[in-house]
C-alpha cells in the first residue's frame, strides 16, 4: 500500500517551526539542567560539631546504640540539645528507624534503636541546640551483618 | 461445553459501562500519557536537585518501588497499561511532527536480540551502579530513556524502540502472555469483508484529495488483527480500536498463559517456536528474575565475596559479569539442554536437534518468571507502598520551603516484611504451577503419544527453578549499595 501524506499548509508550517525550536531547546535544557545538578551545593558552616560511636562494632541487625558528642567551636559540649535519629536502607521503600536523643552527660547524647535488617545503612542525626541553631549529620553505616 | 449450547460472548471490556466509553474516548491514551509525563518530570526534577539519599528522594522511590511494583500488577490484573501511558511515546509524538522518519529498522537488526541485550544490560547496570541508591543516576536514566526512545523513533519509522529496543517493553511483552485481557477481533467475518485494513495501514480522511491522509495511525508494531494471537508486542495503544471503521475491536477476557503453548502462526512474530529470540527473551526474563531476587540476599553477598577472592578482584563489575554469566547463560544451558535432551524423545520431532526442543518449550518459563517477578517486586511494593507520603511532603518542603502538605511522616512505609513471605510463597507457587500447566500443554502438541513423558523433564526443571526461587525470598534481605565485598 502506497500512501502520501498531504501537503502541511502554512499555518501549520508555523506550528512545525515552533516544535522544531523546541526540539533543539531540549538538549540545551538537559545540558542546562545537568550542569546544575553537577554544581556542588555547599552546606552551610555548622555551629556544632559531632562525633559519634555505634555500638555494636561491627554493626549487626539487632539493638544498636548510637552516642554522639556535640561540641562547639570552642570545643566546648553542647547541652540541652533536642536531637533524634533517622536511619534509613540505602534502597527506597524499607522502613526507616526513628529514635530520640537522651543526654546521658554534658554534651553527650545516647538514641537506642534496632537495625531491622542486614545491608546498608544510612544515619541522618538532626535537632536543634539550645541557642536554635541546627544539627545536621549524616553517617554511613555500610554492611550491617545479620544477626550472629 | 454441552452439545447443542451457543459459545457464550467473551467479556469486552470496551463494552463495559463507563470504563468502556473511557477507553474508547479517542484522547483517552494521551490524557494517560500526558499524567505519565507529568509524573516523570517531577521524578527527573526532584532526582537532580532533590536530596541525594534514596528513601528520601521521588526519582529513586517512585522508579524503584513504585513503577516497578505497579507495572506488574498491572499485567497481571489487567494488560499492558503502562506502554499505553508510556510518556516516551507521547514526546515522540509531538516530536515527529516536526520531523517524521523516513528510513526503515536495517532487517537484521529486527527481532528481540537488541532489545534482550538492553533488557540484560539495564540489569547489569542495575547491581553494579547500585541504581535504586542513585536519584541522580536514577534521573539522568529516565532522561536517557526518553532522550534513546525519541533518537530512534525520529530517525526509524514505526514503533521501532517500542519493539525492537525498549527493555522495559520486552520484559512488559513477555509478562503480558500472562495478562487476562487481549485485543482482539470481535466478528471474523467483519475483517473478512474488510478491505482497508485500516486497523494495521490506518484510516484515511474521507475527503477527496491528490493522496490520501493518515487521519488515525493502525498498529505500529506490525500486528495486523485478525491474525493476532495473544499479547506479544501488543502495546495496548487502541490506536486499532480507533482505526477500525467498523467497531470491530475488542478487549475480551482470556486464559492467562495460555498463549505461551499456541504455536499458530501470528502476525508480525510467526511461530514461536520458531523465533529464537523469543526463547531467548523468555530465558532472560525467568533467570534475570531468579538472579535480581538473588542479588538481594546475604549469600549473594558471600558469593561475591568467594569469587572476588578467587579472582583476585578489587572491582565489582567482573566478578557480577562471571554471576550474570553463571546465571543467564551456564545454567540455563546446563537446565534446559538437559530437559531437551530428555525430553526430545518423547517428541514428533524425534530426529530435530536439542534447539528445536529448546525453542518448544521456552515459552513454559514464563510464568515462573512472572511468579518470581512478582514476589520481588511486590515485596518492594507493599512493604513501601506508603512511603510516597513522606517523601513527597518532604519534596514539598523542598520545592516551596515550607510543609504544604505536613510535617513528612518517616514513619509511614507499608507492611513489615516478614509478613509479604506468605504472599511471596503464593506467587511462586503459582508461577510455577502456571509454568508447569504451559509445559504440558506444548507436550501435548509436541508429542501427543508421550505427552506426560515429554513434559517431565521440564517439569522437574521448572519444581527445581521454583524451589530455588523459594530459597531465595526465605533468605535474610541485604540491602546493599554502598560497599563491594572483594
Amino acid at each position: 500500500m502506497h500512501v502520501r501524506l498531504a501537503r502541511v499548509p502554512a499555518r501549520r508550517r508555523l506550528t512545525r517551526d515552533r516544535h522544531v525550536r523546541l526540539i533543539r531547546f531540549l538538549p540545551l535544557a538537559v545540558a542546562l539542567a545537568g550542569c546544575v545538578a553537577a554544581c556542588g551545593r555547599t552546606a552551610p558552616a555548622a555551629e556544632v560539631r559531632v562525633e559519634w560511636t555505634l555500638t555494636p562494632t561491627p554493626p549487626a541487625v539487632g539493638p544498636a546504640i548510637l552516642v554522639v558528642r556535640c561540641v562547639d567551636f570552642a570545643g566546648e559540649p553542647v547541652r540541652g540539645a533536642s536531637l533524634k535519629v533517622e536511619g534509613h536502607m540505602t534502597h527506597p521503600g524499607m522502613t526507616p528507624v526513628l529514635a530520640d536523643f537522651v543526654e546521658r552527660e554534658a554534651g553527650v547524647y545516647h538514641a537506642a534503636f534496632e537495625f531491622t535488617m542486614s545491608g546498608d545503612w544510612i544515619l541522618l542525626v538532626s535537632g536543634t541546640v539550645a541557642s536554635g541553631g541546627a544539627v545536621r549529620d549524616r553517617i554511613e553505616v555500610a554492611n550491617v551483618r545479620p544477626a550472629a | 461445553m454441552f452439545s447443542g449450547e451457543k459459545p457464550r460472548a467473551r467479556m469486552d471490556v470496551l463494552r463495559l459501562p463507563v470504563i468502556g466509553p473511557m477507553l474508547r474516548w479517542r484522547h483517552a491514551r494521551t490524557t494517560l500519557q500526558l499524567l505519565a509525563l507529568g509524573v516523570a518530570a517531577v521524578l527527573v526534577l526532584h532526582g537532580l536537585f532533590g536530596p541525594d539519599l534514596a528513601p528520601t528522594n521521588l526519582a529513586t522511590v517512585v522508579t524503584w518501588v513504585h513503577y516497578r511494583g505497579l507495572l506488574v500488577v498491572a499485567l497481571l490484573a489487567a494488560g499492558n497499561l503502562f506502554c499505553t501511558g508510556c510518556p516516551f511515546v507521547l514526546v515522540r509524538d509531538v516530536a515527529r511532527r516536526a520531523r517524521a522518519p523516513r528510513r526503515l529498522w536495517p532487517a537484521w537488526l529486527r527481532g528481540k536480540w537488541v532489545g534482550i541485550a538492553l533488557f540484560a544490560g539495564v540489569l547489569f547496570a542495575y547491581e553494579l551502579f547500585d541504581l535504586w541508591a542513585l536519584p541522580r543516576a536514577t534521573a539522568w536514566l529516565v532522561v536517557g530513556y526518553f532522550g534513546a526512545a525519541l533518537a530512534i523513533d525520529l530517525a526509524f519509522k514505526g514503533a521501532t524502540f517500542c519493539k525492537h529496543l525498549c527493555p522495559i517493553g520486552q520484559f512488559s511483552f513477555a509478562a503480558s502472555t500472562l495478562s487476562p485481557l487481549e485485543v482482539g477481533i470481535r466478528d471474523r467475518d467483519v475483517c473478512a469483508a474488510c478491505r482497508t485494513a485500516d486497523c494495521i495501514a490506518g484510516r484515511r480522511a474521507p475527503v477527496p484529495a491528490p493522496a490520501p491522509v493518515i487521519v488515525q495511525r493502525g498498529c505500529e508494531l506490525g500486528l495486523f488483527l485478525p491474525s493476532k494471537v495473544g499479547n506479544l508486542d501488543c502495546t495496548f495503544c487502541l490506536d486499532c480500536v480507533q482505526a477500525c471503521p467498523h467497531d470491530n475491536v475488542a478487549i475480551t477476557a482470556r486464559v492467562p498463559g495460555a498463549e505461551l503453548a499456541d504455536d499458530r502462526w501470528r502476525s508480525g512474530i510467526g511461530r514461536l517456536a520458531a523465533r529464537p529470540d523469543m526463547a531467548a527473551l523468555a530465558v532472560l526474563f525467568t533467570f534475570g528474575a531468579l538472579l535480581n531476587a538473588f542479588a538481594m540476599t546475604g549469600p549473594a553477598f558471600e558469593v561475591q565475596r568467594v569469587l572476588a577472592g578467587a579472582l583476585g578482584a578489587g572491582r565489582e563489575a567482573p566478578v557480577l559479569a562471571l554471576l550474570f554469566v553463571g546465571f543467564l547463560v551456564v545454567a540455563p544451558l546446563v537446565l534446559l539442554g538437559a530437559a531437551a535432551a530428555v525430553s526430545r524423545g518423547g517428541s514428533t520431532y524425534a530426529a530435530a536437534p536439542l534447539a528445536r526442543e529448546l525453542l518448544q518449550y521456552a515459552p513454559a518459563l514464563v510464568p515462573l518468571g512472572v511468579g518470581i517477578w512478582l514476589a520481588h517486586y511486590g515485596f518492594h511494593l507493599l512493604t513501601g507502598f506508603v512511603t510516597i507520603v513522606p517523601v513527597t511532603q518532604s519534596a514539598v518542603v523542598d520545592a516551596l520551603g515550607w510543609a504544604a502538605l505536613g510535617t513528612p511522616r518517616w514513619g509511614w512505609a507499608g507492611l513489615q516484611p516478614g509478613s509479604v513471605l506468605p504472599l511471596q510463597i503464593g506467587f511462586v507457587i503459582l508461577g510455577t504451577a502456571g509454568a508447569l500447566a504451559v509445559a504440558h500443554a506444548i507436550a501435548e502438541r509436541a508429542a501427543p503419544a508421550h505427552a506426560r513423558r515429554a513434559a517431565a523433564p521440564w517439569a522437574v526443571v521448572l519444581i527445581v527453578l521454583g524451589a530455588a526461587a523459594l530459597w531465595i525470598f526465605a533468605q535474610p534481605m541485604d540491602m546493599r549499595g554502598v560497599e563491594f565485598p572483594g
